[in-house]
């Protein structure tokens, strides 16, 4: 079946060109032909040829689950999401970027926050955005019975944060103890609408999330289920009139089906995969952007595994892998992929290179197994993937040629996702020994934590150091700067040093866009469209 | 008949039921579980067991399939795990799109099937019927998702005739631009079905060429023709109900591969979905209501059969 859908998408590139130019009913070509006003070019970088108005096709791969930022959970959701609703503030790069928000203040003990709300904005419905909003969506997210499951992150040792109304644009939110991370988790709070919800309401449950009153750029205009959900432009939006008139997300959920819409022009734009990047590169219509979302992709110990239990295994294993030839093998010479040493990403906050680095070394690997007692030929291990993850099967097959060198059998155990999320997240299954994983959990350390933390259902290794425990509790708590930094910097010395995870590298994102699109090129956050009110058109 | 009717419902009971024990089993039994849907990488870290207890998992497999079979006794199908939207509504807002796509095909592989096989019939042993033979294989055996493809290629990325995929072009909302939009899968959900009908018509019109009356009736001196449309076409067309009868559920079921290829939003695309994002509640409903449909649809054509031809009714 991978052979024939590469075929396909041979094929698909081959006939890419058109015989006939047909006209098709193809909404992105349905622009005013008006130089953008001046207004909007206030950041200077719009182009000349820009067109006001144009419908942008996105696709997604389902129909969206609950549409509510305190409820959603896919990212089918969460992209349709961010035309509707506005985050209180990002965080790029360790700064602040205000979006509902105008200012966050934070008392000298770091237990007292005061945020300022801009004025004169407006829900989808015309109702001021308010305080009353904020602290109602932050009680929302703490109600047990409204099954948020953001509430954790708003819980801090146990504790509720408490958020009380100061005047109609101020919030003041106090912490039961100092969190350092408090304003990450504060950033991912996206306030939803009080006076649209009845009083004891259960949110999750309600038909009104069917109809959302946002405060993001654009409004929903019509769902359709498995065919489309389409948004107009919020004409009120606090930012400035959005300039395209509406954007529909197009439902597609067979990869080679958006491959053909992109092509066909029936899309704007396709998160593609490195192997497609060459051939969309040589596509007239469409170009090719790469961006990077701090992700991170591992491969994981299984401490059930006795073998593994012995830390001078698990170090064979990591000085007999060439990660350099893995990369090779999934990403060729593209660049599209960095070697990794640390569990952090380059772009979190207090990554070190400062660590074990366990490069090739495999006389090293050799002498290891055998201070462990393992002879040639002693040790068989199984490394467990989805079967439909062709670069989790590259670093399988390849590993398992290196693993061979040292002495070590590996057996390869391809599994249908289902089954392997579940063996995956069960730190006390033995189905495999060696997984892959991957994650992309931002700029904020203190995120990571659940990954390591002794008896977190996210520990899929079963690790288990107090000394870990500890580092990461004192970092939540740690307000000074190079305290802090030195907290995660022996963390992560620590966890390379046990060996419980294996941080292979550091994967790119590659999308393509057809070529009249702009507006997104310096994407912040790893969010492609982070900002979709300043997306346009130009002119062919 | 009443009778025969009733009866057929009331055995129609423990089958639905023995089909919905069946379904829970297999759900419960495949590895994974909805709570899956919180784990991507691009997402925060969520407390698993957290989600699996708001979605109820935590409770016996006994228990939930009970709440599930009471809630159905009221009418009510439950609520999706994912959207939370009712599964009731969902299926409502998928059935046109099914029926409509599938309704066509059927219409028209019966038209194509039954005039093929008229020729073919009339022709036996003839050059045309071994051409219209010939086709019928090539129709049987080409796998629908490589024909979709190649459609594709052809139609949408080389001549820019016909869009790729969906319904219809959002803001138009006009007959041809559906019709536009259908065309190619209903083409490839049809060539099956046609080489079926034409199978059968032809396989049934020759059987009863065979007959005495055929050759009473030759030797009386009816045209050829006469008792070809007259008496053996009537004939002929018996199975035809049977084979209708059974293309009932696929009316509602929908179309996994032809549906997914052309992005159809169907049935199929609503029933894989829910399969692969484990939405219990969903899967029960499509499952059970492909399988009412199927239960139906044999009941319907075994009632057509009586009507048709009375001589039946003994035998059942």
């Amino acid at each position: 079946m991978k052979n024939l859908s590469m075929l396909f998408s041979a094929l698909l590139l081959l006939s890419a060109t058109p015989i006939t130019t047909f006209a098709q009913d193809d909404t992105s070509n349905d622009v005013e032909e008006t130089t953008l006003m001046e207004e909007t070019a206030e950041e200077g970088s719009i182009e000349e040829n820009a067109l006001e108005g144009g419908t942008l096709t996105l696709p997604v791969q389902s129909d969206p689950d609950v549409m509510n930022p305190l409820f959603s959970f896919d990212s089918t959701t969460g992209t349709i999401l961010n035309s509707l609703y506005d985050p209180l503030f990002d965080i790029v790069e360790g700064e602040n970027v205000y979006r509902l928000a105008e200012d966050l203040q934070v008392s000298d003990d770091f237990l007292t926050y005061t945020l300022t709300l801009k004025e004169g904005m407006t829900w989808h419905d015309g109702q001021p955005i308010t305080a009353d909003d904020v602290v109602f969506t932050i009680n929302t997210i703490l109600d047990e019975e409204q099954q948020s499951y953001k509430r954790d992150s708003l819980i801090i040792n146990g504790e509720p944060i408490e958020a009380t109304v100061i005047d109609d644009l101020t919030v003041e939110i106090t912490l039961p103890e100092v969190s350092v991370p408090f304003v990450t988790d504060l950033s991912k709070v996206t306030p939803i609408a009080a006076h649209v919800f009845d009083e004891g309401e259960i949110i999750i449950e309600s038909e009104k999330n069917q109809d959302p009153v946002g405060s993001g750029p654009f409004v929903l205009s019509e769902v359709r289920s498995g065919e489309y959900v389409q948004v107009n432009r919020y004409e009120d939006y606090y930012g400035g009139t959005p300039i395209l008139d509406d954007i529909v997300y197009r439902i597609i959920a067979d990869p080679q089906a958006s491959m053909t819409a992109l092509l066909n022009e029936e899309i704007d734009y396709l998160s593609i995969s490195a192997e497609d990047m060459e051939t969309f590169e040589d596509n007239e219509g469409t170009e090719v952007y790469v961006y990077n979302n701090n992700r991170v992709s591992n491969m994981i110990f299984k401490l059930t595994n006795e073998d593994l239990q012995n830390i001078n295994v698990r170090k064979a294993i990591a000085y007999g892998t060439d990660r350099d030839e893995l990369i090779q093998g999934n990403y060729g010479d593209t660049g599209l992929s960095e070697k990794a040493y640390s569990f952090y990403p380059p772009g979190a906050m207090y990554y070190t290179e400062d660590v074990e680095e366990y490069e090739y070394d495999p006389d090293m690997a050799r002498q290891l197994l055998e201070e462990a007692g393992y002879a040639e030929g002693d040790l068989s291990l199984t490394i467990g993937y989805t079967n439909a993850n062709q670069q989790q099967e590259t670093y399988a097959l390849i590993m398992q040629q290196q693993l061979g060198e040292i002495g070590i059998n590996i057996e390869v155990v391809p599994m249908e996702r289902g089954a392997f999320v579940q063996e995956l997240v069960d730190s006390t299954s033995t189905a495999f020994d060696l997984a892959y994983n991957s994650y992309a959990l931002g700029e904020e350390p203190s995120k990571y934590a659940p990954l390591f933390l002794s008896g977190n259902p996210n520990n899929f290794m079963g690790y288990e150091n107090e000394t870990v425990d500890e580092l990461f509790a004192a970092g939540v708590v740690e307000t000074d700067e190079e305290a802090r930094a030195a907290i995660y910097e022996e963390i992560q010395q620590i966890v390379l040093e046990d060996m419980v995870v294996l941080p292979i590298d550091y994967p790119q994102n590659v999308a393509t866009v057809n070529d009249n699109v702009r507006g997104f090129e310096n994407t912040e956050l790893g969010r492609f469209f982070s900002d979709l009110s300043n997306i346009y058109f130009v002119a062919d | 008949m009443l009778k025969l009717i009733t009866k057929r419902l009331l055995q129609a009971i423990p089958i639905l039921i023995a089909v919905s024990i069946f379904s829970f089993l297999l759900m419960w039994l495949a590895p994974g579980d909805p709570s899956q849907a919180y784990i991507s990488p691009e997402m925060d870290l969520v407390n698993l067991e957290q989600v699996r207890e708001n979605l109820g998992l935590n409770e016996s497999i006994y228990v939930q399939y009970f709440r599930w079979l009471s809630n159905l006794f009221q009418g009510n199908l439950g609520y999706s795990l994912l959207n939370r939207r009712p599964v009731l509504t969902q299926i409502v807002e998928r059935l046109p799109a099914t029926i409509g796509l599938m309704g066509s095909s059927l219409l028209f592989s019966l038209i194509i099937g039954i005039l093929l096989g008229i020729i073919s019939a009339a022709n036996y042993q003839k050059t045309i019927d071994k051409v219209i033979n010939f086709i019928c294989y090539v129709f049987i055996s080409i796998p629908s998702f490589w024909f979709a493809m190649l459609l594709i290629l052809f139609f949408s990325l080389r001549l820019k005739l016909l869009p790729s995929v969906g319904m219809r072009t959002v803001g138009v909302n006009s007959f041809l631009d559906l019709i536009q939009h259908a065309i190619m899968p209903m083409i490839v959900l049809s060539l099956n079905r046609i080489a079926t009908i034409t199978r059968y018509i032809r396989s049934s019109m020759v059987g009863q060429l065979n007959e005495d009356y055929v050759t009473v009736a030759l030797a009386m001196g009816a045209s050829r023709g006469e008792i070809l449309y007259k008496y053996v076409l009537k004939n002929s067309l018996l199975p035809i109900i049977t084979l209708l009868g059974l293309s009932l559920p696929s009316l509602v079921s929908g179309a996994f591969i032809v549906e997914s290829i052309f992005g159809w939003p169907g049935m199929g695309q609503l029933g894989m979905n829910a399969i692969f994002s484990f939405d219990y509640p969903l899967i029960m409903a499509t499952t059970m209501f492909s399988s009412l449909m199927l239960v139906s649809g044999n009941l319907i054509a075994d009632t057509l059969y009586v009507l048709v031809d009375p001589r039946i009714q003994g035998a059942m």
